[in-house]
């Protein structure tokens, strides 16, 4: 009984961004891969029959999560943190990239065409190991050992990340490290020193890929820094990508081309640029919707954070807020050449069902935590 | 406590505002870079829309020339158009372009042509049909994977109805279901609608291929498509060269054939450029010259308006080259010469042997004789015989059905309700049964190893058993497969016998090598009448009544065989299509001192051209017997007889078992070895006291049996050692460069000297197996005292404007080392061949002041078929200046090769004989 009324104390709001960003998602794919609504002869395109039954699984995955004692979650953590750990592992040794010959390995094949990507389990999976880790220590977090042991668990999943190669998931999993280190008690003597490092390593960095003969950086993510600073010196080779959306997104002008309406020119439209077609058919006024919805849904998901009681809760929403933040604005950074191309999907939207279940959990997760504090709270006025 | 759990919590939610003050940032810069872009830049990414954009295309490289020694061209391009699709495109209404486009190809006079096989046929007479290597009987599989294809499911998930399938109900699903295609006004088209898309359809597993839909447009077709371009997204015309081989048949061999790559030849070749639209060498110097022979294809960009589409400009980007050019030693006018004279003689052999008397080891041939010929190797096909409305061919076919069915139900009735064991069955029963087994094996519907179960299987095969307990033991031990049938379930015996037998006769009835069996059989035993199967011939256009022929048979003033016989003479039906002994030869002339190849042939052939685009061509050459795809001069390894003991002669003279002046009397049987099949002389009346000048004079095998057995190093109780002599034998063979490959540039058999029986070998049977190329380079060696050349076939070399690139210089492998006397004592004998032995064959060149010498060859491989045919010589017997050599496999004997020789020899020197006497 106590289960079925963790449903009725579910945020609704949260479920309503998931589900719009999720549907409209669905029909940008479908609009990406050439397919077109027609009323008469209604059928759907394969990709977006399998997102719609990733969303599903999604579905069942929250549903899950609500029905699970509160403590449960807590005690999942660290064996969730190993089994990813493990697959972080596995995926580096028998991982594949999306193409034949991809000289990456991401996907990691299960049975059949079924792979996962065990980073977009990571970034969730180290959300809650952190917020348990932050959770059990309470005001030992400014100890030096501590401290150490933290960044120990945050930066062994994040090396292995980067190895893949994957600089654009590596770079979402440190902002929301940063984000739960920065929400938790920690001092400012250690944050200022922080941001004075990160600093510097972001300029050796930039002078490393500089070079022309890069130590730190693999060649290939030093060259995708350089066709940022230099488009047009590879204007037909990696920034031809970014390029290419960018111009598709300017043709859409305020009220865009049309939907189904794209004229093809964006590259791997149904994941890494999905934001270019959204922008190019739907224009400035769509692409802004867009933008507020992210934003709505990681604003809500950092006041669910807020309002929780306990520190496991607060930090899970934080991580996961700033999570899609982050991530959504990379995406769309990457689509207008503002940043350098990564690869990353937008949250919800893009194809791909690794991401959307993930991320599906995820906003399980922040659910739990809110109908935990509302009990709580109902407790404690005695209602 | 209450005020320190609140100042914590302000102090942790200042933190969050931070991290949301953070988030509305970067959204905000984000919305900022999308509205920069889209709307105070939107003037700038207009334009861009609009701008002209680029297009690479490829345009093909042109492929090297290949000519005769003199210029004479044997392999060139011709320029043509074709219309390829892109599957990748995914064309929204395929079907509408293309209906559109068979238009356009019909206003204009163009068709289809297709690279991938459309498993169904069409003719108005006959209705729809699958294509033979779709049938059955012969290729259960592809048929199955077809019908998998157009039911979308598998092979392993095809119902029994569905494998049932007609040709019609196929073509049909193929049109409403899998294709789901517009009604056409005609069957015609409608087959050609169908054939498209299945091709396309094929191509999907490899979407960024393009997929060859017409070859050799018009350029008015040209134009047509690329004036409504937007309609045909997806089809592009390219400039092709379209490869033609002026000579046909008489290079078909020596210069191979060039077509379209294949997978497997693109993934041999991946570093090195090629694309699926590129031509590459199959066989001959168009396969081992490729290198040189390959033109690279170059890149033309294109700048397309951005409004309009239209083309505004091209810059080649890499321009496309064009490959070397080839010059063959060959003499384009020898080899034809040499291909004629070869013809002729296999021809007249063939005619000699036609008496209307069948003999059962092939030296004469009857009218029966010639006409299950000519159903075996496709003359007369099935698929003529089926496909005809035919007043003769109908009649044939109904004799065919009655008599199939009538003896099938014999053996029904014979097998499931009598006692006879195996051997009883009449003679076509066995066959009938022997092919349902047969076809039973090849599907797999039976396995029986019958290696491991000698005993049964022996009782089985010597006859002794009914073929009921055959079926019974093989059913009982799980040997044939009940659930093929249907009958898991079934227990009664005789109705599961009942059902196998019906299912597996239905799978006969549709294969072509029971036809064939049968209608044998019907011509065999008369029940359709010779004079009938003489006009379904006529009728079916097989022959021709030009010369009045058909008449003259009707009228009784020809009889059947004659006209055959007449067929023959003017050529309607030729050696290799009756694949009868003898059919087919070989005959190589090269220069003794260079070991350069003037003429090398090989006859049955075909013509390349026909074989690259027409499939029905392709598919009879493929399937004839007569192995016209085989270059016989260099791969055709046979014992070569008699031609053989120059190089025992030269064996036991240089290393001293015999000289000059040692003399032995032939007694007809060798004595000294196998007590009971003694080795004998191929002429019973002695040829008395032969020294080695005669023996090779006379062919004595005595002689020679006698100089392989010395060198085998008998002792005093005629103990000897086979392989003592074999290895000296062998030694010679290779020092004189017979059984070494020849090292000619385009790929040759392996030679191979016996190791088997010396004394045999001596006279150059044993298993001594050598190419009429490896007994040419010998008798150069012979020719001119012991030099071994290399044969070579590659002249020169040109680039595309004209310069020298490279020249072939004559390469002597080895010196024999065999002192000039003894190559004269043996040049004696071959003198002898011509001047004395064979005098009236070469009587014409001597007169006309040709001196030849040279050594006949009877070579016996099979006891029932006639023995192959050899001559190899030189000229002039003074002055040696070009070798030779002449097979004829199965050409009955000795002399019968002579004639060809000697019209080579001729035509080499520009003399015309006068052939009269040339049987």
């Amino acid at each position: 009984m106590a289960r079925t009324e963790n449903f009725r104390h579910m945020d609704i709001l949260v479920l309503v961004l998931v589900t719009i960003l999720v549907l409209f998602g669905t029909v940008m794919i479908g609009s990406a891969n050439g397919w077109v609504y027609d009323s008469e002869n209604f059928t759907l395109d394969g990709l977006m029959v399998r997102q719609l039954i990733g969303y599903g699984l999604g579905l069942v995955f929250i549903a899950c999560i609500q029905i699970c004692d509160y403590s449960l979650i807590k005690i999942v953590a660290v064996p969730a943190y190993l089994v990813v750990l493990v697959l972080l592992v596995l995926v580096l040794r028998y991982g594949v990239g999306a193409y034949e010959n991809d000289d990456v390995s991401r996907w990691l094949p299960i049975v059949g065409d079924i792979s996962i990507q065990p980073s977009e389990l990571c970034k969730i999976a180290l959300t809650m190991v952190l917020a348990w880790f932050f959770d059990k220590v309470g005001d030992r977090i400014n100890r030096i050992p501590v401290l150490m042991g933290a960044l120990g668990i945050a930066f062994i999943p994040l090396i292995l990340v980067f190895k893949e190669p994957d600089l654009s998931t590596s770079l979402v999993i440190l902002a929301i490290v940063a984000a739960i280190l920065f929400s938790s008690k920690l001092s400012w003597r250690y944050i200022v020193p922080g941001l004075v490092l990160a600093a510097i390593l972001v300029v050796i960095v930039f002078l490393d890929a500089l070079s022309g003969d890069p130590k730190l950086l693999g060649d290939y993510q030093a060259d995708r820094i350089l066709a940022w600073l230099h488009p047009e010196d590879y204007q037909l080779t990696i920034a031809y990508q970014s390029i290419q959306s960018r111009t598709a997104i300017g043709t859409g002008g305020l009220y865009g081309v049309g939907l189904f309406q794209n004229g093809g020119t964006v590259p791997v439209p149904t994941t890494d640029f999905i934001f270019g077609i959204i922008s190019e058919e739907l224009g400035l006024i769509g692409a802004s919707i867009v933008i507020l919805l992210f934003l709505s849904l990681s604003l809500r998901i950092l006041w669910i954070g807020a309002h929780a009681e306990d520190v496991f809760g607060k930090l899970v929403c934080i991580g996961i807020g700033v999570m899609i933040a982050v991530q959504s604005s990379i995406h769309i950074g990457v689509s207008t050449a503002v940043l350098p191309n990564t690869g990353l999907p937008l949250p919800f939207v893009s194809y791909g069902l690794s991401s959307l279940t993930a991320n599906m959990m995820g906003i399980g997760l922040v659910l739990r935590i809110n109908v935990e504090s509302k009990k709580n709270k109902l407790r404690r006025y005695g209602v | 406590m209450n005020k320190e759990r609140k100042r914590r919590r302000w102090r942790k939610s200042k933190r969050i505002t931070v991290i949301t003050v953070f988030i509305f940032g970067i959204f905000a810069f984000m919305w900022a870079s999308v509205y920069r872009i889209q709307i105070l830049d939107a003037d700038l990414y207009r334009e861009l829309a609009a701008e002209n954009t680029y297009e690479e295309q490829t345009t093909s490289g042109i492929r090297g020339c290949i000519y005769d020694r003199y210029g004479r061209p044997l392999a060139i391009n011709t320029e043509s158009l074709s219309l390829y699709y892109l599957p990748d495109a995914n064309h929204p209404d395929l079907n509408e372009a293309l209906v559109y486009l068979l238009d356009i190809l019909e206003t204009n006079g163009d068709s289809i042509s297709l690279e991938q096989t459309f498993p169904i046929g069409y003719d108005e007479k006959t209705g729809f049909y699958y294509l033979p290597e779709y049938d059955v009987g012969s290729n259960e599989v592809a048929l199955y994977n077809f019908l998998a294809e157009i039911y979308n499911t598998s092979r392993d998930a095809l119902t029994y109805e569905q494998k049932m399938t007609t040709a019609e109900e196929a073509f049909n699903q193929l049109v409403q279901n899998t294709f789901e295609l517009p009604q056409m006004d005609s069957v015609e088209k409608q087959l050609e609608l169908a054939q498209i898309r299945y091709a396309i359809f094929c191509g999907r597993f490899n979407p960024t291929v393009p997929v060859l839909i017409a070859d050799n447009i018009s350029e008015t077709t040209q134009a047509a498509i690329m004036e409504r371009r937007s309609d045909f997204n997806g089809f592009t015309v390219q400039t092709e060269y379209t490869r033609e081989y002026p000579e046909g048949e008489l290079f078909a061999h020596i210069v191979g054939y060039a077509g379209h790559i294949n997978q497997t030849e693109l993934e041999e070749h991946a570093d090195q450029g090629y694309d699926a639209n590129d031509t590459i060498g199959k066989t001959g110097v168009e396969l081992y010259y490729e290198e040189q022979l390959r033109g690279v294809d170059g890149t033309v960009q294109i700048e397309l308006d951005g409004d309009t589409g239209d083309r505004v400009n091209e810059t080649i980007l890499e321009p496309a080259t064009q490959g070397n050019s080839i010059f063959l030693t060959i003499d384009r006018d020898l080899q034809e010469q040499a291909y004629e004279a070869l013809y002729a003689q296999i021809k007249n052999l063939l005619l000699s042997k036609i008496t209307g008397q069948s003999s059962s080891t092939g030296e004469t041939y009857s009218l029966t004789d010639l006409y299950c010929a000519l159903i075996d190797n496709n003359f007369v096909s099935i698929q003529t015989i089926e496909g005809s409305q035919g007043e003769y061919a109908s009649a044939f076919r109904q004799t065919y059905e009655a008599q199939s069915e009538y003896l099938l139900a014999q053996l029904e009735e014979s097998i499931l309700n009598s006692n006879l064991i195996f051997s009883q069955y009449s003679e076509i029963l066995q066959d009938i049964y022997n092919q349902m087994i047969e076809s039973m094996r090849d599907n797999e519907h039976l396995t029986y190893d019958y290696q491991n179960d000698t005993e049964f299987y022996s009782e089985y095969s010597q006859g002794n058993l009914t073929i009921r307990s055959f079926l019974e033991y093989c059913l009982n031990q799980g040997y044939i497969h009940r659930d093929i049938y249907g009958l898991e379930e079934e227990t009664n015996l005789d109705v599961i016998l009942q059902t196998i037998i019906e299912q597996e006769f239905d799978n006969l009835r549709r294969s072509n090598d029971y036809k064939k069996c049968m209608y044998r059989y019907i011509i065999e035993n008369q029940l359709y009448s010779e004079s009938s199967f003489l006009y379904l011939m006529y009728e079916e256009e097989l022959i021709h009544n030009q010369d009045g022929s058909r008449e003259a048979v009707a009228s009784g003033n020809m009889s059947i065989l004659n006209c055959l016989i007449q067929k023959i003479e003017e050529d309607e039906i030729t050696p290799a299509d009756l694949n009868l002994d003898p059919c087919s030869g070989s005959a190589v002339l090269t220069d003794c001192n260079t070991g350069e190849v003037l003429a090398m042939v090989s006859y049955p052939s075909f013509d390349p051209n026909r074989f690259l685009s027409d499939t029905a061509y392709y598919n009879e050459i493929v399937q004839d017997n007569s192995g016209p795809l085989t270059f016989r001069a260099l791969n055709e390894m046979r014992a070569i007889g008699s031609t053989y003991k120059m190089c025992t002669a030269i064996a036991g003279l240089d290393l001293g078992y015999i000289d000059e002046y040692t003399t032995v009397y032939d007694d007809y049987a060798y004595p000294y070895v196998n007590s009971v099949d003694h080795p004998t002389c191929w002429s019973t009346v002695s040829h008395g006291v032969v020294n080695v000048v005669t023996a090779l004079e006379h062919s004595c095998n005595y002689f020679f049996y006698d100089v392989g057995y010395r060198l085998s190093d008998p002792t005093a109780d005629h103990e000897f050692d086979d392989d003592v002599g074999l290895k000296k034998l062998a030694d010679y063979a290779e020092r004189l460069g017979l059984s070494t490959q020849t090292g000619i540039e385009i790929g040759e058999g392996t030679p191979k000297a016996s190791d088997q029986d010396a004394v045999r070998s001596a006279i150059g049977q044993g298993t001594n197996a050598f190419s009429a190329a490896n007994v040419n380079r010998y008798t150069c060696t012979v020719a001119n005292g012991g030099s071994v050349y290399n044969l070579f076939l590659i002249d020169e070399i040109h680039s595309a404007d004209g310069a020298l690139l490279y020249q072939t210089e004559p390469v002597k492998a080895s010196d024999t080392g065999i002192s000039e006397s003894i190559f004269s004592i043996v040049k004696e004998g071959m003198r002898l061949v011509v001047t004395e032995e064979h005098a009236a064959e070469f009587a014409s060149l001597e007169a006309a002041g040709i001196h030849t010498a040279g050594k006949t060859g009877t070579a016996q491989e099979a006891k029932d078929r006639p023995d192959h045919s050899f001559f190899t010589g030189y000229a002039s017997y003074e002055n040696p200046e070009i070798v030779a050599t002449v097979v004829i496999p199965y050409g009955g004997g000795s002399a019968n090769a002579i004639p060809v020789f000697r019209d080579i020899i001729a035509n080499y020197y520009g003399i015309s004989l006068d052939t009269e006497q040339d049987m």
